[in-house]
């Protein structure tokens, strides 16, 4: 009997650590049109944000349908596995319901957890990753819940955006509404905060922006482990996470890009930058 | 009330009789009944997917209520067309199990749990009647119910309830038969529709009703349709929302969304839909025969009425411009969401209020230089906005006095910093950092208001001498932080002179904001001057149309 962590495509752990850690993906999908896509198997991110300032139109995302955590469960449940199933907030997207639903249908409670995050991309995968480090260090069911949610307790998710349209479009702008419609160019600073997107500030270029990001971290305290996520610009993330260095070890640095759900709603040239604080 | 017939009580499990395609007056019914049923109801979702979309503000947004919904029910017809029994009992589980491996959204995942109380309700048996429905409708609603987070009413949740309620009621007072019921579930679901808007602000705000419980309501009426054997084209819907809550991504913000009713004669709604399809979006033509409705979104609403009165007289005709609802939408969404600090700024010209409320001022006061905003303006403005700390920017040298007299008018805590110009307003109003308190904030704005240097270009009205400078009218002159500093022939030229005289090269951002007497195409030849003169920084021009200054230029 084994504790297996289930996570969806947007929580942004990169290929090589999920295929490492035994993680299991359960992919959304993103339609431009009639073509649908899984995140992160049918399209590589070039190809999609390429794709995304192209197209007139805002691809669609949806979230797996039950039947698709049902499959993933009942073959888990019935090996004798337990399950940990951590998810991006349910404010922003409709995963968690999926996955819940799916988890009552199993119906073996004690032996199958479904956990909102309240967070997205490496915010979620923070919290994954510590589920995965508590089970395979032999903890119980219960306890790599908690070692999830603890890590989530000491989670700040930040991201800058080149534009508030999409996370507009898309419908996830949350309190961010109040600074739509800026007649001067603006990158907005936001956070992900309760499940939801808030502002926090707006500056003008975007050396600042990325600065901004940096005070952010900077102003964090003490910290264990951050992530750099980019849509479009890898080698500004590569500087941010050389630049990080100050704060902690580069080993527990990652850059990871975003995937094509998260992306279709931040745009391109969007950076997030998570990190998890020794403090709550 | 109809009578039901007394040996309904044991017919429900009697096997179904004959078959065949007329399911009027059948009292029982069976599993293929329930297939096609089930199958009239998704078409009939099926045609009001897009209007459906259209009105989705909850949970999030998105438009894709119906999409959501209609994949479900897809889901569930196949699952259920591969269940090779006849029985009501395995065709009800096999739609129930489709309906939940394929539910999306909320909604979807809302109707996989009222079709898993129909199996419920149905187990075990071979023929169905209207007391199974209602039951499957008690059954699903308390699943669905169960399976959300937070269940919310006004939503399909709430349709869900009542409808099972009603239906109940109903059949406790002695009504059994499918058909009757049916037409109490479609009245109530209609009438609970109707009714969302009062129980969630964000629909009323919206002008919308639920997305979710309007497909609710059109699943329902679909299979009505069915047991009732009428398979004509539903009545035009009632339920067009009267302002956009949210503009399709595909669509164009831009345009006039244009409602009428046709009367004429042998009207044909096929053929209106295809001609006027190229004239615009999301349009939406119901009726048939003598009265045909129509709503579109179109950049030429003259043309699509030109075409309706080819076909017939015209009546309550409703044109609105939708850059205007969403404006209006915006505004109202603002005010619902509001910023951590409310801030009050006097600007004038409505390129530079627009400005200030972009960037978050919670209210903008007309004004300016050369039309200062009275005391009691600036008072009724500060006690209009929520929140009890108010930071005041004048914006203007000869408003800062009359700001300052603010504070003793009021019981909230009014702030004035004492900016003199738009750009240090704006820098002001951009130092904000939503996350900190209030006195930290006025420290970041007061430091902001002090990094950035402003140019004020205007035409001087006289001859005059000013330090060294002498000046002839119709000359353009630029104050620098308020001081004379520059005399030109050409604007250009003073622009030129102002941005050398205020170390343009060592700044990040440079902003024009062109006012009321500079036109569009001077302005745009002025800001492409100075891109190349100035290749590191980043320039951005901006209408203003402020009366007075030619521009205002800002460096920080």
């Amino acid at each position: 009997m084994a504790i297996r962590v289930v996570t969806d495509s947007t929580c942004d752990i990169p290929p090589m650590l999920v295929q490492e850690l035994g993680i299991t993906v359960v992919p959304l999908t993103v339609r431009f049109g009639q073509e649908s896509y899984r995140d992160g198997i049918d399209m590589d991110n070039d190809q999609f944000f390429a794709r995304l300032e192209e197209s007139l139109t805002m691809p669609a995302t949806s979230q797996p349908p039950v039947g698709d955590f049902l499959r993933v469960y009942r073959q888990m449940v019935e090996r004798g596995d337990q399950v940990l199933s951590i998810h991006i907030s349910s404010r922003l997207s409709g995963t968690y319901q999926s996955a819940l639903t799916a988890s009552q249908e199993v119906g073996v409670e004690g032996s199958l957890r479904v956990m909102d995050s309240f967070t997205g991309s490496m915010g979620t995968g923070f919290a994954v990753l510590a589920a995965v480090r508590a089970a395979r260090s032999g903890a119980s069911l219960k306890e790599a819940a908690q070692a999830a949610q603890d890590t989530l307790r000491r989670t700040r998710t930040y991201l800058m955006v080149d534009t508030l349209k999409y996370l507009e479009m898309g419908g996830r702008i949350g309190k961010a509404q109040a600074l739509l419609g800026s007649l001067l160019q603006v990158k907005p600073i936001l956070a992900v905060r309760d499940g939801e997107i808030v502002p926090l500030k707006q500056v003008r270029t975007r050396p600042r922006a990325l600065e901004a990001l940096y005070s952010l971290v900077e102003d964090s305290g003490e910290i264990e482990e951050a992530a750099v996520v980019y849509t479009t610009t890898p080698e500004e993330a590569q500087e941010l996470a050389r630049r990080l260095e100050t704060k902690l070890p580069r080993e527990r640095i990652l850059v990871s890009t975003c995937c094509a759900v998260i992306g279709a709603h931040i745009g391109p040239g969007a950076m997030g930058v998570i990190v998890v604080t020794g403090h709550p | 009330m109809a009578s039901m017939p007394q040996d309904s009580e044991y017919r429900e499990t009697s096997p179904p009789s004959g078959g065949g395609d007329s399911e009027q007056n059948l009292a029982v019914r069976d599993g293929s009944h329930l297939r096609r049923m089930f199958a009239a109801a998704t078409r009939c979702l099926e045609r009001n997917v897009e209007a459906i979309n259209a009105i989705n503000v909850f949970p999030v947004p998105d438009g894709d209520t119906g999409t959501n919904m209609l994949l479900t029910m897809r889901s569930a017809l196949r699952e259920a067309e591969s269940c090779s029994e006849e029985g009501a009992s395995p065709v009800a589980r096999a739609l129930a199990q489709g309906a939940l491996m394929g539910a999306r959204g909320n909604s979807g995942v809302i109707l996989s749990q009222i079709l898993s109380g129909l199996a419920r309700s149905m187990d075990g048996k071979v023929g169905w009647d209207g007391r199974d429905l209602a039951r499957g409708l008690g059954e699903g609603t308390s699943a669905a119910y169960k399976a959300l987070i937070q269940p919310v009413e006004g939503t399909i949740l709430t349709v869900i309830r009542d409808t099972a309620r009603a239906v109940q009621d109903a059949v406790n007072q002695g009504e059994g038969d499918a058909v009757a019921l049916m037409e109490v579930a479609t009245a109530t679901a209609k009438e609970a529709v109707a009714r969302t808007p009062s129980l969630l602000p964000l629909l009323k705000e919206a002008g919308v009703v639920d997305a979710g419980g309007q497909g609710l309501y059109l699943l329902l009426d679909g299979a009505r349709r069915y047991l009732k054997g009428d398979d004509t084209e539903p009545e035009p819907e009632e339920k067009i929302p009267l302002r956009p809550p949210i503009l399709h991504p595909e669509e164009n913000p831009f345009g006039y969304c244009t409602e009428f009713i046709v009367q004429g004669q042998a009207l044909n709604r096929e053929e209106i839909s295809q001609r006027l399809t190229a004239m615009g979006q999301s349009l939406l033509v119901a009726g048939d025969g003598n009265v045909v409705r129509i709503h579109i979104h179109t950049l030429d609403p003259g043309a699509v009425l030109s075409h309706a009165l080819s076909l017939g007289s015209l009546h309550q005709v409703k044109v609105d411009n939708m850059t205007d609802q969403h404006a209006q939408f915006l505004a109202l969404r603002r005010k619902e969401t509001p910023l951590s600090l409310a801030t009050v700024a006097v600007a004038s010209g409505a390129g530079l209020m627009g400005v200030f409320r972009g960037l978050g001022a919670t209210a903008v006061v007309s004004g300016g230089a050369t039309m200062n905003p009275s005391v009691e303006e600036l008072w009724q403005a500060v006690e209009a906005v929520t929140g009890d700390q108010v930071v005041l920017l004048p914006n203007e040298g000869n408003i800062i006095a009359a700001a300052r007299r603010v504070p003793e008018l009021t019981k909230k805590e009014v702030v004035v910093i004492p900016t003199r110009t738009i750009p240090q307003g704006v820098a002001a109003l951009l130092a904000v950092d939503y996350n900190a308190d209030f006195a930290t904030n006025l420290q970041a704005m007061e430091r902001a208001m002090a990094s950035i240097r402003t140019a004020e270009l205007a035409i001087a009205v006289r001859d005059s001498h000013v330090g060294a400078l002498s000046i002839r009218a119709g000359q353009v002159v630029a104050l620098l932080d308020g001081d004379l500093k520059v005399v030109a022939d050409e604007p250009i030229v003073a622009l030129r002179d102002s941005l050398a005289q205020m170390g343009a090269e060592t700044g990040e951002v440079i902003t024009l904001y062109y006012g009321a007497d500079t036109d569009s195409e001077a302005a745009e030849k002025a800001a492409q001057a100075v891109r190349e003169e100035y290749p590191g920084q980043q320039v951005e021009l901006v209408w203003g149309g402020q009366p007075h200054n030619l521009y205002i230029v800002s460096v920080e």
